[in-house]
């Protein structure tokens, strides 16, 4: 039975895989039983992902050799194979993207109601995905995150492309893979310095390495190329420009699961320089390069966003926004962190880093839930710009409803769990500088407002012929629509439960090196 | 895309067969000498690219079937992993336990094949992904683009 | 000097690819740069695991007294040379998709999302 746990993170690697795979066998011959196996596979895989999450909480880490009995053979004390290394932190992203995946899965039933075309190739896509992320969050290797990488990129850019009517998502998906592929081609030019120097590519392994012989110039240049490659891909200001032509223009499902995509790049950002460099070096330039990064990210988010005509691309804009959030509450526990004495550690810090982890968690269930609206909005009505929607408030109250839940969540308005997360925030941002907090009060209310503009046009307003008697979304995008709101609305009324038991170990294992190592070794 | 002329086409299809004897002969030994799974695949794959170039799309494409292409490249990833995760124990006791391909040394050898144990079917089953893979590819760009006479 | 040529190549490669992806406009040299990238980084890799007179790292019919070459680096450059397949097949498709439906391969053309 203990072998069995221990084997979990591999399963919720496999089993998506493989049924992915069997999924163009079983499509051939009927479209019914696909449907269902794709769902119950990928919910399979949600309940492997909280059962490892609830066994790391409790029992510590899981490490996992493919092929071998032990990490390290019995005459060397060398990690051999690949590891993976489950820890707090992982097991938390990893809820992302099972969450969203088996969402998206049954919202796409019906979503594609006009043209069935090639669904089986969309399915097996998605599940190639789901196990793609799985393996990104739970692997502790440097050369197999890459890999992951790349193919939770490249599943990724087929699904933007799938759905195209006038050619424009042909243009995003061509734009989002060059951006991937050159952004891969650095993260492996750094993987490249860093064997080179230690001859490991296990992410314990090197850092225990790096602690013997110190830091030197390769190190910095490997961390100059992790950071940039990592920060491209999670949609960091200055590198920004794919992420509103690839949320706009995909299916809705497929927007949500690109936003926990990129929250897996932020995350690969953290691993890095956490785990793999940890106290080796001068923490207090690294947090004030990601503080300030997020505060650009924020404000050009949400300044670009209230200009915008197209409800996706006007939410994309706001998802690159919040991504600033993440980046600032993690940004300052850095500082924190590095700035203090070895043992003693201010305890802002800590509850900053915890803000911003669980807004990562809160964001995927809140945009996910305004991207399934928008896509609602769209399938039934095939119109996308805002200047020709109005009054669809008496026609579809049910997404009204989760509308106003998004939106008031997004903006971070108590009782939902948008509140919770950002008043973390505020007050561990306060106490390094209070310039920080007030950017971040000044972009919520800006969020706010778009938010009111985007409702008054859509949902509000006098009756327009064309939309008249279009009635309420079938029930399987229902269900989704429902289990995302009623998971804000859960997390908003108990914010200290969720904190207490998923948010604060994630942080301390993302802090503590020395255990990272000692697993392994 | 028309075809090329008669001497081509008839050259062609005299060398696609010794093409695939070599990308088998180059996926079976893949753990005595350089190759693998991949290289076989991708010498394959290039033999059908060939053939579509020779004979032309319309003449190439009754041959080459895109949905079972797909279903080989989708079986044979299934049968992949299945293997490696669920049965690669039993295999190994076949292969080296009992005499079943001759007695083999351990360490420096003049390479015998029974010495890869798990790796013989993996590699062909890999080479197989591969080149249905390129088969794949080939087949949708000639459809997609140019014109026929 | 004559073992720093490998690294100067990369070098050389790494400019021309982003040179490439930075300044010109057709679709088709766009993925050839980002393909020339592929090459340099996985050129890096391969010639990160030489020793100085070394044999191919394989068993069958290997001479004792000489060292034999890294074999991880060319594991790891299999996986990247494939994963580069991939890349190139998806840019390479959807190019030809953007000039069925826009009609033209020029990036100056293509731009129909903007904002």
């Amino acid at each position: 039975m203990i072998e069995f746990i221990q084997k979990l993170p591999l399963i919720a690697i496999l089993l998506p895989l493989i049924a992915g795979l069997a999924t163009i066998l079983i499509g051939k011959y009927s479209e019914k039983i696909r449907n269902i196996w794709v769902s119950s596979i990928l919910g399979i895989t949600l309940l492997v992902i909280v059962a490892i999450l609830f066994e790391v909480i409790r029992n510590g880490l899981i490490t996992y050799t493919l092929g071998a009995p032990q990490t390290t053979p019995e005459a060397w004390d060398v990690p051999v194979r690949i590891i993976l290394e489950v820890d707090a932190m992982g097991a938390f992203i990893a809820l992302g993207i099972g969450l969203t995946t088996f969402l998206a899965s049954l919202y796409s039933w019906r979503f594609f109601d006009e043209d069935r075309l090639g669904m089986n190739t969309y399915y097996a896509l998605l599940m190639i995905t789901a196990a793609g992320g799985a393996g990104f969050a739970y692997t502790g290797d440097l050369f197999n995150l890459f890999v992951f990488l790349e193919i939770t990129s490249i599943s990724a850019a087929g699904l933007v492309a799938f759905w195209s009517k006038k050619g424009t998502p042909y243009e995003a998906s061509f734009k989002f893979l060059v951006i991937s592929a050159v952004s891969a081609m650095m993260f492996l030019m750094g993987v490249g310095f860093i064997y080179g120097q230690y001859n490991a590519l296990n992410i314990g392994m090197v850092a225990e390495r790096m602690m013997e012989t110190g830091f030197g110039t390769l190190d910095q240049l490997a961390l100059g190329l992790f950071v940039a490659s990592l920060a491209m891909k999670a949609g960091a200001v200055p590198m920004h420009m794919w992420i509103p032509d690839a949320y706009g223009e995909t299916p809705a499902p497929i927007s949500m699961v690109m936003v926990t995509i990129s929250q897996l790049s932020l995350y690969g950002l953290f691993r890095v320089s956490f785990s793999l460099y940890g106290f080796n070096l001068d923490g207090v330039a690294l947090g004030w390069i990601i503080v300030i990064l997020g505060l650009l990210t924020m404000f050009i988010g949400v300044m670009m966003a209230i200009i915008q005509k197209t409800i996706k691309r006007l939410m994309a804009y706001h998802a690159i926004s919040q991504t600033g959030y993440m980046l600032l509450g993690v940004g300052v526990g850095l500082v924190a962190l590095m700035s203090g004495d070895a043992g003693s550690i201010p305890i802002y810090g800590q509850q900053a880093m915890e803000g911003g982890i669980f807004h990562i968690l809160n964001h995927a269930i809140y945009k996910g839930l305004l991207f399934l609206t928008a896509g609602a909005v769209i399938y039934k009505t095939n119109v996308r710009s805002l200047d020709d929607l109005g009054s669809l408030a008496r026609e579809m109250p049910f997404t009204t409803v989760a509308f106003v839940v998004g939106a008031a969540a997004i903006a971070g308005l108590p009782p939902f769990n948008g509140f919770a997360s950002k008043i973390i925030i505020y007050q561990s941002a306060y106490i390094l500088n209070p310039f920080l907090t007030a950017v971040a009060m000044l972009v919520s209310v800006l969020t706010l407002a778009s938010f009111v503009k985007v409702f008054q046009s859509v949902f509000l307003g006098p009756k327009k012929e064309e939309i008249e008697g279009i009635g309420e979304v079938p029930p399987s995008m229902k269900a989704a629509m429902f289990g995302l709101a009623s998971l804000t609305i859960l997390f908003g009324l108990f914010p200290d439960l969720v904190v207490e038991t998923i948010v604060v170990p994630a942080a301390e294992a993302l802090i503590d090196q020395q255990g990272y190592i000692g697993g392994i070794l | 895309m028309k075809g090329l002329s008669r001497i081509v086409e008839s050259i062609a299809s005299l060398v696609f067969i010794p093409i695939l004897v070599f990308g088998l002969y180059i996926m079976v030994h893949g753990h005595l000498t350089p190759g693998g799974g991949f290289q076989g695949g991708a010498i394959v794959g290039s033999a059908i690219a060939m053939i579509f170039v020779a004979y032309g799309t319309i003449e190439a494409n009754k041959h080459f079937k895109l949905t079972s292409l797909l279903s080989i490249m989708a079986g044979a990833a299934v049968v992949y992993l299945l293997l490696k995760e669920v049965f690669s124990p039993y295999i190994k006791d076949v292969m080296i336990g009992t005499p079943f391909m001759g007695r083999i040394p351990e360490g420096i050898n003049i390479g015998h094949i029974a010495s890869g144990t798990i790796f013989l079917p993996l590699n062909v089953l890999v080479g197989l992904i591969v080149l249905s893979g390129f088969g794949i590819v080939v087949v949708l760009f000639n459809q997609l683009g140019g014109n026929d006479q | 000097m004559i073992l720093n040529l490998p690294f100067i190549a990369v070098a050389v490669l790494l400019l021309i690819g982003f040179y490439g992806l930075l300044f010109k406009d057709n679709l088709i040299k766009i993925t050839m740069s980002v393909v020339i990238i592929e090459g340099a980084v996985n050129l890096f890799l391969v010639s990160l695991g030489y020793v100085e007179g070394a044999v191919p790292p394989v068993y069958t019919m290997a001479p004792f007294e000489e060292p034999m070459a890294f074999a991880v680096p060319q594991a790891l450059v299999i996986t990247a040379i494939v994963i580069g397949i991939a890349v190139t097949t998806l840019m390479l498709a959807l190019s030809v998709r953007i000039y069925q439906t826009y009609g033209t391969l020029d990036t100056k053309e293509v731009r129909r999302l903007r904002g």
